[in-house]
Order: C-alpha cells, then sequence, then structure tokens
C-alpha cells in the first residue's frame, strides 16, 4: 500500500496563524522562521539546513506592541528593537541592550527569542519576572499559559508562539547578568526580577542556570514573607538568605563557558546585590 | 532537485531585481554580491557576529548574512546604493577620512551604513554611545579610536 505524502514546498508563506498551524499539521518537517537570525547562523556554521522554511513574517496579526488595560500584548513576530523602543519596562530595557547587537536586534524576533527554551537566551528570565503570559497556537487552536508554565513544558509539536501578555506591575524591576563582557554575547548567568508594592509580589527569573530559564518560586515565597513592605526594607540577612534560594533553584551545567560552581555562586551573589539594590532604591532613590 | 531553486524579487538601492535559480536557503548576502554583482557589501564570520555584511532594510541596518533572501521584504540599501553617484563622499565618510587610519578597510562598508543610521538617531553623540551603537560593527585591524572618531564628529549638529 501506497500512503500519500504532502510534498512540502520549499518556502512556505502563511498570511494568518491559522494558515501557519494548519501548513504545519501538514508540513511538520518544516523550520519555523521569525526573524531567522539563530536558524540562518546554524546553517553557516555547518548544521544541516532544514528541507524547508515556514516564514512567518506574513502574518500581520503575529507584529506589534499592544497596550490595552494596564498590561502589554508583545506579538511574537515583534523585532527586539522594536519592543526595546516601545519601553515597556526598566527591566527589559538593559536586558535587550545587552542582547547581541543593533543589527540583529532589527531583525530577530520575540518569538523566536523564547520558542525553543535555550537557557541562555535573554528574554524569558526577563517575562518570568514580570510575570508574563504566553499565548500559544496549534492545529487544535490556541491557549494561553503561564510563563512558568512554558519555560517548563514548552511548545507541543506544530505550535507557534503568538503573544507574550505582561500584566501591569510596579516598582523596581532589574535585569544583571555576568557575561565575559559588556558588549553583546550571551550571558553565563542572569537573574531578573521586579518586586511589586502594590501587589506585594516579588518574581524572579534565572537565565543560564538550567536547562531552560528558570522560576525560583521558594526564593520569591521567602523575600515576599520577608520584606516589611509598609515600610519597604528588608534584612541583610533575608537579602543573602534569597540569594541562596536562587542557587538552590538552579540546576547548572559545566560547560565552555563556565563551571556549574560559578554560575550557582554567581547567582547567589546578584539574588543578594538585587535585594540591596532595592533597599537603596526606597530609602535613596 | 529542482524544487531547490526559487525565484526572488528584491528592491536594492532603488532598482527591482528578478532572481531566477535562487537556492531557497540563499542568504541576502550571498545574492547581493554573487548573483547581482554588489560586492561592496563584505562577507566575513557568516554567522551575524561581525557586522561586515550590514546593508540597510527600510534605513535599518541588519546582517545580510543571517537574512534569507527569500524571507526579504522592503528596500534594501547597500554601500553602492549609499554612495554619493558622482563619487564624492557622504559628510559621515569625509569624516571618517578625516578620523584617518582606516586600515584594510573591510568592516567600512558596514561600518558606514551602521554608522549612518546610528547618527540619525543620535545626533551629537557621546563616545559611550558610539561605543553602545556600534557594537555590531568588528573592524579587525583594531581602527576602532579613529572610527569612534569619526562617526562622533560627522553626529554633530
Ligand atoms: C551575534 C549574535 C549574538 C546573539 N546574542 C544573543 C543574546 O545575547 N541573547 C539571546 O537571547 N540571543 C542571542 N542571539 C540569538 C538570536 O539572535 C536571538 O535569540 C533571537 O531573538 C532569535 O530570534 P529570531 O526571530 O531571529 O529566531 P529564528 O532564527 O527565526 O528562530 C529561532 C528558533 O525559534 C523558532 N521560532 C521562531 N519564531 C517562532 C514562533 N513564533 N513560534 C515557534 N517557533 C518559533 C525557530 O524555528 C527556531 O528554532 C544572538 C545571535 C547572534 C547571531
Ligand atoms: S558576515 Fe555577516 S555579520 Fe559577519
Ligand atoms: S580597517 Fe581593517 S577591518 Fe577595519
Amino acid at each position: 500500500m501506497t500512503t500519500a505524502v504532502a510534498h512540502t514546498p520549499r518556502v512556505l508563506r502563511p498570511t494568518t496563524i491559522k494558515e501557519a498551524t494548519g501548513a504545519l499539521a501538514v508540513h511538520p518537517g518544516a523550520r519555523v522562521v521569525g526573524g531567522g537570525t539563530l536558524v540562518v547562523a546554524e546553517r553557516s556554521r555547518g548544521i544541516d539546513g532544514p528541507a524547508s522554511y515556514l516564514l512567518l513574517s506574513g502574518i500581520v496579526d503575529l507584529s506589534g506592541v499592544s497596550r490595552d488595560g494596564g498590561g502589554v500584548r508583545i506579538g511574537a513576530q515583534t523585532t527586539l528593537r522594536d519592543l526595546l523602543d516601545a519601553e515597556v519596562s526598566p527591566l527589559l530595557d538593559v536586558a535587550l541592550r545587552s542582547l547581541a547587537t543593533p543589527q540583529i536586534r532589527n531583525r530577530a524576533t520575540v518569538g523566536g527569542n523564547i520558542a525553543d527554551r535555550r537557557p541562555a537566551h535573554t528574554l524569558s528570565p526577563c517575562f518570568l519576572a514580570l510575570d508574563a503570559a504566553v499565548e500559544s497556537a496549534g492545529a487544535g487552536g490556541t491557549r494561553r499559559r503561564s510563563m512558568r508554565e512554558f519555560v517548563s513544558e514548552g511548545l507541543a509539536g506544530g505550535e507557534i508562539v503568538v503573544s507574550v501578555i505582561l500584566p501591569e506591575r510596579s516598582g523596581f524591576q532589574r535585569y544583571t547578568r555576568v557575561a565575559p563582557r559588556n558588549g553583546p554575547g550571551y550571558a553565563i548567568a542572569s537573574v531578573a526580577v521586579s518586586i511589586d508594592p502594590t501587589a506585594r509580589s516579588v518574581r524572579t527569573g534565572l537565565g543560564g542556570v538550567g536547562d531552560s530559564a528558570l522560576a525560583a518560586p521558594a526564593a520569591d515565597d521567602f523575600l515576599t514573607a520577608a520584606i516589611d513592605w509598609d515600610a519597604q526594607t528588608t534584612t541583610d540577612a533575608a537579602a543573602a538568605e534569597y540569594g541562596r534560594l536562587l542557587a538552590e533553584a538552579s540546576n547548572p551545567v559545566t560547560d565552555d563557558r563556565s563551571t556549574a560552581t560559578y554560575r550557582r555562586h554567581a547567582v547567589t551573589v546578584m539574588g543578594r546585590r538585587l535585594v540591596e539594590a532595592w533597599t537603596e532604591e526606597q530609602h535613596h532613590g | 532537485m529542482d524544487d531547490e531553486r526559487i525565484s526572488l524579487n528584491l528592491q536594492v538601492n532603488g532598482t527591482a531585481y528578478h532572481v531566477d535559480d535562487a537556492w531557497y536557503f540563499e542568504t541576502l548576502l550571498s545574492v547581493l554580491r554573487y548573483r547581482l554583482g554588489l560586492t561592496g557589501t563584505k562577507q566575513s564570520c557568516e554567522t551575524g557576529s561581525c557586522g561586515a555584511c550590514t546593508v540597510l532594510l527600510d534605513g535599518r541596518p541588519i546582517n545580510s548574512c543571517v537574512a534569507l533572501a527569500a524571507d526579504v521584504q522592503g528596500n534594501v540599501t547597500t554601500i553602492e546604493g549609499y554612495s554619493p553617484a558622482d563619487g564624492s563622499l557622504t559628510p559621515l565618510q569625509e569624516a571618517l577620512v578625516a578620523a584617518g587610519d582606516v586600515q584594510c578597510g573591510y568592516c567600512l562598508p558596514g561600518m558606514v551604513l551602521a554608522g549612518s543610521a546610528f547618527i540619525a538617531d543620535h545626533p551629537n553623540a557621546t563616545d559611550d554611545e558610539v561605543r553602545e551603537g556600534m557594537c555590531g560593527n568588528l573592524c579587525r585591524c583594531t581602527a576602532y579610536g579613529s572610527l569612534i572618531t569619526g562617526i562622533r564628529e560627522a553626529s554633530k549638529r
């Protein structure tokens, strides 16, 4: 018996989300292209290129930053440059300026940055700290999950990232990293945190210290309880303990960039310093 | 296989080009240099790291080596299109010449195009702003000092 195998064109150009997910259901081997900065660079590095590409650039519903209510919706095809220009959050501002180069940011997309859950990628820890949600679409329809769920589960086969949704958050928002230099290049380890006095909530995201970006719920709960929200202070011991809990949430590897021990240490120190910076900002800022 | 070849329509330096028989995976850099003969755009790392292949897409600098030609919509400007047709230099190019110390020149087409977009967005730039804004362009001859001076001077209004 012969089964009819759908012939996959080399370049697929869907113009709607439905067309894209429909095409991926029929042509599961097609490689999704956001901006292509990673997909194309991999081919140049000699990694086998895909037999066909599915370009998302023709889908208008995937692009742009819009504000509704207090929240912000970031379409998957929004370029990193456009996200930077939208001035969505002080934390994202610093993170994006450290992310690659102006040329890459003019082309690279938000969806392409988070889709594969690569641990060294910059935006997932930031979106964890901002308590974001991720909207994705597959042949079965659209679903929305918290960023925490997204970083542990990822996309199902044939699914695409549609948007990232940021709820309104006020107060201190910081991104910090250790990297070989200030200029472009992946971080060895990174910590993003937001401390929201209105919601009385702490949210942390860790980069470079696990299989994907990691949340640190135990550290978040600890610091939320250790902060005197009325006085906007906490103790030095609590700052240190928060750093220790971040290391405990980490599961780093030793690779060509760094050792696991150094990564754990870096996260401990960055965590403590971020809480110290928050305290400083409340009382002198 | 035959279907590995596609045709492309590109808008480059104000001219509409139709390219038949391009590979479906071909980069914009490859099409510019080897199919359109626009060799001013330089090929170096081919992984998006060095900026030698910088072109402008609708006025914004991108790395043509990591852009699929099949996925390029908009107006591409290469160094051939940026430079005045009469052989004269733009104020930015003049400033880079005046700052001196251009050595092999391989980084320059990319440096000039990225610099032109940078100075448009950053009037009266400081050295630190130039360093950050131009971090996507490496110079193998390390002429950074004079490149920063030239771009900073060209940003003066
Ligand atoms: C010089 C250089 C420096 C870099 N520095 C950094 C850095 O510091 N931090 C960092 O995070 N990254 C960095 N990168 C990597 C990369 O450029 C970025 O992560 C970028 O955001 C990827 O986006 P893209 O749209 O170009 O991805 P693409 O190459 O288009 O896609 C990347 C992956 O995501 C998939 N994909 C894309 N969009 C979607 C979608 N909507 N739904 C489902 N799957 C999708 C693709 O199939 C592919 O597997 C760097 C790259 C270069 C070349
Ligand atoms: S050749 Fe494109 S960035 Fe180096
Ligand atoms: S002058 Fe030689 S690479 Fe810059």
